[in-house]
């Protein structure tokens, strides 16, 4: 850390001058740093937008009444609360920002295999939200981000066809991330790194990529179905017409069901990360961590029925989809324990990333031990479409996700700018988001238990007392994630510089410059160990190195 | 804490049995969501780098008994709750043979409830306590959701089939009825309560009129409101019955199985094969397909001739047909039966308030009659009248005889020939010849419907020769007649 300015060739840098030139320079890069930029700043423009409609239905939700808004306002507000959240937020937003940046450091290659896809996946999600934002400001969508027929397809009289568009356009978006970092992994790995020596997150990713491009093409099929029955009254889904409505949720949770694991084993790469990270020591069970993601990523697809438990489904399927949904709990039971036995006799500090990834830990026991609540099916007849529900999928999302999303933007940030965030705001944001998160919605599962229905404005007075208190813990939630903006962007003008290496981590992102180069490295990496090779020293050497006044 | 409740109330079988399940998955979690946090903050503080004091050699990296021992011990204790909740789950879905049933329609944005007696009611749903109730949904629209949280039970209500739900209520009271399948704008709307009520004040609430709206928005009055003390009978079954009979149902699907259509007695609840070979439970599924759209699976043997009912029955009348198919069958008629109400002793000939004298044959044939008016009507005496014109009066008669004997469904629809312009017209016939259609050809072809059969058409008319009175017969022709020459 004795740099004390930013390295003068950058990705970031640009030769040629003039603003026109310099918006040219990003908008047509095929740099997947730049690219990387591009999607930050997109998908947390889409994230305040979805904590914006989310924001709408906690107020509204304060009083039993619904004295606030009308039926159909409340409707499109959580519709596009889910919406831009899954589609344009969860589903993209480790794999399209810190996956597009790290995956070609990590495996010690140039960019990616496709550079040029890669930009055009960005163009599709930014056009994939033009629609869907269209939708909403043509006066909005109420179907639920979960389109169920007949309802979409023929009664609801909102934007469901540009709404569908925004999703479908946006899965060719996911397909292109996917696909080029399947070919990127297999192919454009630095000499040396074999398949058992690349970082977990790197095996998270590729388990993700596998599962984006063999299911989303699943769900664009299926809401152009959708279009295809509203449009022309082709009967598809309608019964009146001599459809099947619950065909269309087989083929939705086909794609939806693993899109939850889209969503959280990118995560899960970032706390394996994070955790050797700051316990300055070799993961605990690699391998197991590793197969477990493949796992998770491969039963993923077995398991959408336990969706469909009240459908009218066979008893028979849903006790077979209950039996591999348990199965699912081992896989996600092994990274947690592995992640917690890596703690032990490690120097652990408790720097912002840290801070993130310890309580994902926590959010995501929660998370998975109420899944196996909602796996077996006697239980789950109650508390489907309840708050239970919502709570349940909001500790994985949220909890899971988003924690390791910002953990892992705190720690790669100095790689991706080149300077240190705030250290002091950054651990108070991280217990903020942590209390207020827990306080909106741990009192969700006792309202989903009593029997509280998602997607109602007006409710029973006995639940009020539940919901002001959701509300409450949702504002805090709120500043907890207003303040990193604030600080991270002070950054870029005040931050110090980081140097290569700020943690003092494994892993070839940190050998090169930050930021780094264009080109990445100036010349390839040669691999010669495993990823989190900490010498069995590391530990002892890091807390015997400690003084006071050293950060915690 | 009636302001403030943290745990649900009690009210059905199920709720008891669901919440030990429930807190044995809470119990199971604090042993590992409750103790893995704490194990956490303690590596926390213990390993943090500012403690300098403790051992950090020897590190571990892997540990292949650790690593079985934290996979296998999920795995018994995962699958332990999994068969739990799957037996108890089987139980929740298998409703037992004589319950009381409900016929449930969903509406944007209402509930709408119809009790075996006939009793409607909409958004409240009424059972008595300690008798296990079957509740057979369907939907107008879109999906909806049944959801009564102190019974813990809840099932998706869909559009074009029916699905089931059943429970036993244990205590008395109001408790909640949610719709929890988002169906659009009014969707928090859309419930009510349900009422336990002890078994003697079901009976009385039963058969205490009440006007309600019915789900197609007209004022419900299809069933005579039913008067305390009178024998009630099932009339869900009873009007289905009539409606069978108005529709003519009952000129094909003849119960001794000569009909056009198959016998529909001892149907429900049994195997029927179809024309491709394969088989079907005849179930309320089944049945209201074959009503609807009676062309897509049927049974072996039968052509598919039926005309679709589909836009011509309310979902109500849909449901009251179905529930008189059951009354036919063993197995439907046992369920149909309340046990406990001493009065069911199955309908009578009056009981129906059949709108003509002259009912179809089978349109009193519920449950339990032994044997049918119909058998009295069969004596032949009188020959038709012959004369040039029409008598007018005979062919009102004839035209009410026509409606009841369901002719119309086959004779309008394009199965059997159109009869406007029939009488005394030149015909071809399936055979090559030509015939004029005199009254001897009509009374043939009613009687003996296979005789000679007009080109084009199927010889399928059942014959009427001994179902219908010789009154009735000349009654048919003057009504034909009258159709025009």
């Amino acid at each position: 850390m004795a740099t004390t300015a930013l390295p003068q060739s950058t990705y970031l840098h640009d030769d040629t001058p003039g603003l026109w030139a310099w918006i040219k320079s990003w908008l047509f890069t095929v740099d997947h740093k730049r690219i990387a930029i591009l999607y930050l700043l997109s998908i947390n423009f889409f994230f305040l937008l979805g904590g914006l409609a989310a924001t709408v239905v906690r107020i509204e939700l304060v009083t039993p009444q619904g004295d606030l808004m009308s039926s159909d306002v409340y409707n499109r507000a959580f519709t596009l609360h889910g919406v831009i959240m899954v589609f344009f937020f969860l589903i993209p937003v480790i794999p399209s920002v810190l996956g597009n940046f790290l995956v070609p450091l990590m495996i010690g290659a140039r960019d990616l295999a496709f550079p040029r896809i890669n930009l055009l996946s960005w163009y599709l999600y930014m056009f994939g939200g033009i629609f869907a934002l269209s939708a909403a400001v043509l006066g909005g969508v109420d179907t639920g981000w979960t389109f169920y027929t007949p309802f979409s397809s023929t009664y609801s009289n909102s934007n469901v066809i540009l709404t569908i568009a925004g999703a479908f356009i946006m899965g060719f978006s996911s397909i292109a991330t996917g696909l080029n970092f399947i070919v990127t992994i297999h192919k454009m790995r630095a000499p040396g790194m074999t398949w058992f020596r690349l970082p977990l997150f790197i095996w998270s990713h590729y388990a993700t990529s596998l599962i984006i491009v063999l299911a989303t093409p699943v769900v664009g099929i299926t809401l152009l179905l959708v279009a295809i029955e509203r449009i022309w009254g082709v009967g598809i889904f309608d019964p009146a017409l001599g459809g099947d409505p619950v065909l269309f949720q087989h083929l939705f949770w086909f794609y939806s069901h693993p899109a939850v694991y889209i969503m959280i084993l990118p995560g899960f790469g970032v706390i394996s990360e994070l955790i050797a990270t700051f316990s300055r020591k070799r993961i605990f069970g690699y391998e197991f961590i590793a197969f477990s993601s493949m796992a998770i990523a491969i039963l993923g697809f077995l398991v959408w029925g336990h969706h469909m438990f009240v459908s009218s489904q066979s008893v028979y399927a849903s006790l077979i989809f209950s039996f591999i949904t348990m199965l699912v709990a081992i896989p996600s039971a092994i990274k947690v324990f592995n992640w917690t036995a890596t703690l032990y006799k490690g120097s652990i500090s408790y720097r912002t990333p840290m801070l993130y990834a310890l309580g994902f830990i926590g959010l995501f026991v929660i998370g998975g031990l109420t899944g196996i609540f909602l796996g077996v099916v006697a239980v789950d007849i109650h508390v489907t479409d309840t708050y239970f529900v919502v709570a349940h999928f909001h500790y994985v999302m949220v909890g899971g996700t988003i924690m390791a999303y910002l953990g892992g933007l705190h720690y790669w940030w100095p790689k991706m700018t080149g300077r240190m965030y705030n250290e002091v705001w950054g651990g108070i944001s991280a217990l903020i988001v942590f209390v207020g998160f827990n306080m909106t919605f741990f009192p969700q599962f006792v309202l989903g238990y009593l029997g509280m229905p998602r997607r109602y404005h007006v409710y029973p007075e006995e639940f009020q007392i539940l919901h002001v208190l959701s509300t409450a813990g949702a504002s805090i939630l709120a500043i907890g994630f207003i303040i990193p903006i604030i600080y991270l962007m002070g950054s870029l003008i005040a931050g110090k510089p980081a140097g290569d290496n700020p943690w003092d981590a494994t892993g070839l992102e940190w050998q090169t410059s930050s930021p780094p180069p264009t080109h990445n490295f100036h010349e390839t990496p040669i691999v010669t160990t495993e990823a989190y090779a900490y010498p069995p020293e590391a530990a002892e050497l890091d807390a015997r190195s400690w003084r006071p006044g050293s950060p915690l | 804490m009636r302001d403030f409740p943290l745990f649900p109330e009690q009210a059905s079988t199920f709720a008891g049995q669901v919440d030990l399940l429930y807190w044995v998955l809470i119990g199971l979690s604090l042993i590992f969501g409750g103790v893995l946090p704490f194990i956490i903050l303690y590596l926390m503080v213990r390993y943090h780098r500012s403690n300098q004091r403790v051992d950090r050699t020897n590190q571990v990296h892997s540990n292949l008994p650790l690593e079985l021992t934290w996979s296998i011990i999920p795995l018994f204790l995962v699958m332990g709750v999994f068969f739990w909740g799957a037996f108890l789950f089987v139980q929740m879905r298998t409703p037992p043979a004589r319950a009381l049933e409900v016929y449930v329609i969903g509406k944007q944005w209402m509930w709408h409830a119809q009790h075996p007696n006939g009793k409607r009611e909409n958004n409240e749903l009424h059972v008595p306590i300690g008798r296990q109730v079957k509740l057979i949904m369907t939907s107008q629209d879109v999906i909806h959701s049944f959801y009564i949280p102190a019974f813990r039970v809840k099932q998706d209500v869909l559009p074009g089939r029916y699905t089931t739900m059943w429970f036993e209520a244990t205590r008395e009271g109001e408790y909640h009825l949610f719709c929890a399948e988002y169906c659009g704008t009014e969707h928090a709307r859309m419930g009510g309560r349900v009422v336990v009520m002890s078994a003697a004040a079901y009976e009385q609430w039963l058969v205490t009129p009440g006007e309600v709206i019915l789900p197609d928005g007209s004022a419900g009055s299809a069933l005579p409101v039913p008067q305390p003390g009178q024998d009630q009978g099932d009339p869900m079954a009873l009007v289905g019955g009539q409606l069978f009979a108005n529709l003519g149902c009952a000129s094909c699907h003849r119960d001794d199985g000569a009909g056009a259509g198959p016998s529909l007695v001892n149907l429900y609840g049994n195997q029927e094969r179809l024309v491709d070979g394969s088989s079907v439970l005849v179930d309320e599924n089944y049945l209201a397909e074959s009503i609807l759209n009676p062309q897509a699976r049927v049974v072996d043997g039968y052509q598919p001739i039926m005309p679709s009912y589909d836009g011509q029955l309310s979902a109500d009348q849909v449901n009251q047909l179905i529930a008189y198919i059951k009354s036919l069958s063993d197995a439907g008629a046992q369920a149909a039966t309340p046990e406990p109400s001493p009065q069911a002793s199955g309908p009578t000939a009056e009981g129906t308030a059949a709108p003509a004298a002259t009912a179809a044959p089978t349109a009193t044939t519920a449950p339990t009659a032994s044997s049918t008016p119909a058998a009295a009507l069969a004596t032949a005496t009188a020959a038709p009248a012959a004369s040039g014109g029409f008598d007018a009066a005979l062919a009102a008669q004839g035209d009410q005889v026509f409606a009841n004997l369901g002719c119309a469904s086959c004779h309008n629809s394009g199965v059997g020939p159109a009869l406007q312009g029939l009488y005394n017209s030149e015909r071809p016939l399936a055979d090559g010849s030509t015939i004029t259609a005199d009254e001897a050809y009509l009374i043939e072809s009613i009687l003996n419907s296979q005789a000679r059969v007009a080109e084009g058409y199927q010889p399928i008319m059942p014959p009427y020769q001994g179902q219908i009175s010789d009154d009735q017969l000349a009654q048919l022709v003057e009504y034909i007649k009258s159709l025009g020459n």
